[in-house]
């Protein structure tokens, strides 16, 4: 009885670190990689052959063996940034397999016989040989791992997975490195896999192949789901059901050749009856009632003098407040945005054909066009979103046409899509806190400085997107998920996003569709007031020649790809041939 | 020489059972939208149920394989019904959707292993299977012939049926448009009950066959599975002739190195050449070519595109994420 609790309560943590590990990847990552156990065989590897060959002590050891784990993974990351979930399921799967027959075909992993005997790990030259100890070195290493992941799913890069996970090219339009924070979240999650691997080598003392295939993997996954994706605790409770199955099946003496696969039928068929009825796992919350619960309890917080929000709510933006934080803002050197002989054919038809054109600071300037112009696809060259088959893009000085849409984000080009494409599942706070946050404090490694831990540079970011809600009339509905506001908030919490990362070129797609009178006069002041310093730019796609007149100082025209003519509103909207082709016919 | 001939003439046979595993695969991605990774499970079970009928029970070979077929198509619909539907209907992630998918595999593996054993069982052969001849100085055998005519038959099958009958039509609208051709009255659910049927018995000829020529064990669903998913990737989920591409591809791939290499690499380097495609050319060789577009095909329209997944029959985009 007792070696049965020793060896569960020895494998417990090693199991929880995995689940932690991989529900970092899944839970908040929403990345669904089937190699993980084939990440804990290289850690358990490493560290043995390690150990045993070379004589090496524990910490050093396992180390390695999660810094191993962590760079092979590096490509399943960078495959995870360029693929579909479909695709990077294909690939994690093909790495689980090959990994495995690695082990399986190379001399120094043992072949398929493994490696055995392996010596009781040695830390700061205390050699840990009972059981006991070996088991108190697990949960030692467990009781770290929680704590840093727990930093990490709190910390700025946390977040930035979680916008990653709802709506990638959205990120990217702010400015965030949507692929290397991919590769990073795989290396740091397989590193700790590693780790586990390391502490399961010393537990069991002899690894093979076998440990670490596809079924591990499966294992690891239902840990992760029984528990709840993106519960923090989920691993804990996980781990603690699928470790401790097979020891209550060995209590109903039932024989050893059936044991195995009937401990598998039960908890694959509870992950399974888990999936379909209650996908929170066991500690996870139905997300929907974890945002009315936070909701009502910020109202009754408030106090009853809270304005009641209804559908269709016009947020008031407050323009004294939005001046003062515009000018809070660093100014930049004032550049233009310009594109020269710009042009994309698709197959057979030039969508936009030698457009020169530069959207100026201190103006809003309008690109007008019939339908099927190629407006949209004006914006998508300017942005990065397509490359141009001919012609160059400047901003400022700098020749920014082969840079991607990130990388033009973050030199202060930004777009709007004409599909809102806010982070639903996140808070309107944290939308606008995500843009705040400069991407060089939220990266991985960042996380891991004093002055991270510390946390005044977040509190800081989170001060900033507060006075931005201030300024736009969101700040009451802060804590509300961004997919329950009406639409009219939902545009101006795009445009705080983007004001947020502190552009200072603004292309906007449509932002007045689907607006009514009111919204639009608050947004077009909004407008106003950017560009009212005279260094930020501003550029819409409008249909509407009533806010045309009423926003913007120059006009664009656009027909079948080519810019026909440009010059004030009047102008072009006096022209009559311009009018034909807009409306089809002469007014 | 000789060796060489006969590698390739293995790799080939391999090849055409996968196409066939991948075809499935991709019909029932395509009409379905359902990544039916428990293909795998499809696989094994009626592997086992051919053992059971045909050596444990001593039926005909014929009568076996028929009972086979049966079992998949049972296996199909509890698939369907238990796990698909009631996910669909409760607006499940595609991930939770690809993760139940996997667990059932995993599920079969474990409920065969608790029914018939950990250890291999070896189907009984009939005498004819035995003989054998030689084609140009090249060993063949009745296998070879069989998966030959086989496959052959049954991809010529399914393109009449796809492309000539009424029901194949229904698939392919419905996979093309699935609320335009509700609006038509094409009956869904029963479009998608017997796409997944279809696809899932299309793995029996290759159970059948690979049972009568080797050892069968529990966890071969994962095994095939992968190399399925594989000859997909590599041949392109475009066009149903991908499957055939890619699963003789990757039949080759397998067994051709190893006139240089030790057996025990060949997996390896199909691995290998898998992570290449997927990384450089996802949409295999004869998948569609998308317009050269560098972004997510939802930027760069100006009306809202369909969600990335959304795929038709003939035209399936596993759309990259660049």
């Amino acid at each position: 009885m007792n070696y049965y609790i020793t060896s569960l309560l020895g494998l417990l943590p090693i199991f929880i670190i995995l689940g932690i590990s991989f529900n970092l990847l899944l839970g908040y990552g929403g990345l669904l990689s089937v190699s993980h156990g084939g990440f804990f065989g290289v850690g358990a590897y490493v560290t043995a052959i390690l150990i045993k060959d070379h004589q090496l002590e524990f910490i050093p050891a396992v180390l390695a063996g999660a810094l191993l784990a962590g760079v092979l993974s590096m490509s399943v990351g960078y495959a995870a940034g360029r693929l579909s979930d479909e695709f990077l399921f294909i690939v994690t799967i093909a790495v689980q397999v090959a990994l495995v027959e690695l082990f399986n075909n190379l001399e120094v992993t043992g072949r398929s016989a493994g490696i055995a005997g392996i010596p009781r790990p040695t830390v700061f030259g205390q050699l840990l040989d009972t059981n006991t100890k070996v088991m108190i070195l697990a949960w030692v290493v467990c009781a770290l791992v929680t704590v840093l992941c727990w930093r990490v799913v709190k910390s700025p890069y946390g977040r930035l997975l979680k916008s990653l996970r709802e709506d990638v090219p959205a990120a990217r339009s702010l400015g965030k490195r949507a692929l290397w924070t991919k590769v990073t979240v795989f290396a740091f999650s397989s590193a700790i896999a590693g780790m586990a691997g390391g502490l399961y080598a010393m537990h069991t003392l002899y690894i093979s192949p076998a440990e670490f295939t596809l079924d591990r993997t499966v294992e690891i996954l239902s840990i992760t789901i029984i528990g709840g994706m993106a519960a923090y605790w989920g691993p804990f409770v996980g781990a603690l059901v699928v470790l401790a199955l097979p020891e209550a099946l060995s209590f109903a003496d039932i024989p050893d050749s059936v044991a195995g696969p009937i401990n598998g039928i039960i908890y694959t068929l509870a992950v399974l009856l888990l999936l379909i009825y209650r996908p929170q796992g066991l500690l996870g919350r139905d997300p929907v009632k974890v945002a009315e619960r936070n909701a009502a309890r910020r109202a009754a917080k408030a106090g009853p003098d809270t304005a009641a929000s209804t559908d269709g709510a016009v947020p008031e933006v407050s323009i004294d407040l939005f001046a003062r934080v515009v000018e809070g803002q660093e100014t930049a050197e004032v550049k233009t945005l310009r594109s020269e002989g710009i042009g994309i054919a698709f197959g057979g038809l030039k969508a936009v054909d030698d457009v020169t054109m530069s959207v100026r600071p201190g103006q809003i300037t309008a690109l007008v066009g019939p339908n099927g112009a190629g407006k949209t696809t004006v914006f998508n060259l300017l942005s990065g979103a397509l490359k141009a088959d001919q012609g160059k893009t400047y901003y400022g000085d700098r020749d920014i046409s082969s840079l991607s849409i990130e990388r033009r984000a973050q030199l202060g080009v930004v777009r709007s899509f004409q599909e809102v494409r806010l982070f639903e599942g996140m808070t309107v706070q944290e939308n606008i806190h995500v843009a705040v946050t400069d991407i060089r404090h939220e990266s991985l490694l960042s996380q891991f400085t004093v002055a991270a831990w510390r946390g005044r540079r977040d509190d800081a970011d989170g001060e900033r997107a507060e006075q931005i809600l201030r300024s736009l009339g969101l700040h009451e509905k802060r804590h509300t998920l961004a997919k329950d506001l009406s639409y009219a908030e939902q545009k101006m919490l795009m445009m705080g996003r983007l004001l947020a990362t502190g552009a200072s070129c603004y292309l906007l797609d449509e932002p007045m569709s689907g607006l009514d009178q009111a919204a639009r006069a608050q947004l077009s002041e909004l407008l106003r007031q950017i560009v009212a310093d005279g260094s930020t730019s501003i550029c819409i796609v409008e249909h509407s020649m009533q806010v045309v007149r009423e926003v913007a100082s120059w006009v664009m025209f656009l027909d079948r790809g080519r810019l026909l003519t440009e010059g004030t509103p009047e102008d072009v909207m006096n022209d009559p041939e311009l009018t034909a082709i807009y409306f089809g016919h002469p007014v | 020489m000789d060796l060489l001939i006969t590698l390739i003439k293995t790799g080939l046979v391999m090849g055409l059972l996968y196409g066939l595993f991948a075809y499935g695969l991709s019909l029932i991605l395509s009409v379905n939208k359902v990544f039916h990774v428990a293909q795998g499970a499809t696989f094994v079970f009626s592997a086992y149920v051919f053992y059971t009928l045909g050596t444990t029970l001593e039926w005909p070979v014929v009568l076996a394989f028929l009972g086979a077929v049966a079992a998949a198509a049972v296996a199909a619909c509890l698939m369907q019904y238990l796990i698909y539907v009631p996910l669909a209907k409760r607006d499940a992630d595609p991930i939770v959707v690809m993760v139940a998918s996997l667990l059932v595999v995993a599920f079969a593996s474990y409920v065969i292993e608790f029914a018939w054993g950990a250890g291999v069982a070896s189907a009984a052969v009939p005498d004819w299977f035995g003989w054998d001849t030689r084609i140009a100085g090249i060993r063949v055998d009745v296998y070879d012939l069989s998966v030959l005519v086989l496959s052959v038959a049954l991809f010529v099958v399914m393109h009449w049926f796809l492309t000539r009958t009424h029901a194949g039509l229904e698939f392919r609208a419905v996979g093309d448009n699935p609320e335009r051709a509700q609006a038509l009255a094409i009956n869904l659910d029963r479009v998608y009950l017997r796409s997944m049927i279809l696809g899932s018995v299309l793995v029996v000829p290759p159970a059948v066959l690979l049972a009568l020529k080797a050892p069968i064990h529990p966890s071969m669903g994962f095994d095939l599975l992968l190399k399925a998913v594989i000859a997909l990737t590599i041949g392109g989920m475009g066009r149903m002739s991908g499957a055939l591409i890619g699963g003789l591809l990757v039949g080759l791939t397998e067994t051709i190195p190893l006139y240089w290499l030790p057996t025990e690499w060949g997996e390896f380097i199909v691995y290998i050449v898998a992570f290449i495609f997927v990384l450089f050319r996802p949409t295999g060789l004869v998948g569609n070519k998308r317009k050269p577009r560098k972004s997510k095909s939802s930027d760069t329209s100006s009306t809202p595109d369909p969600k990335p997944t959304e795929q038709s029959v003939e035209s399936i985009d596993p759309t990259p994420v660049s």
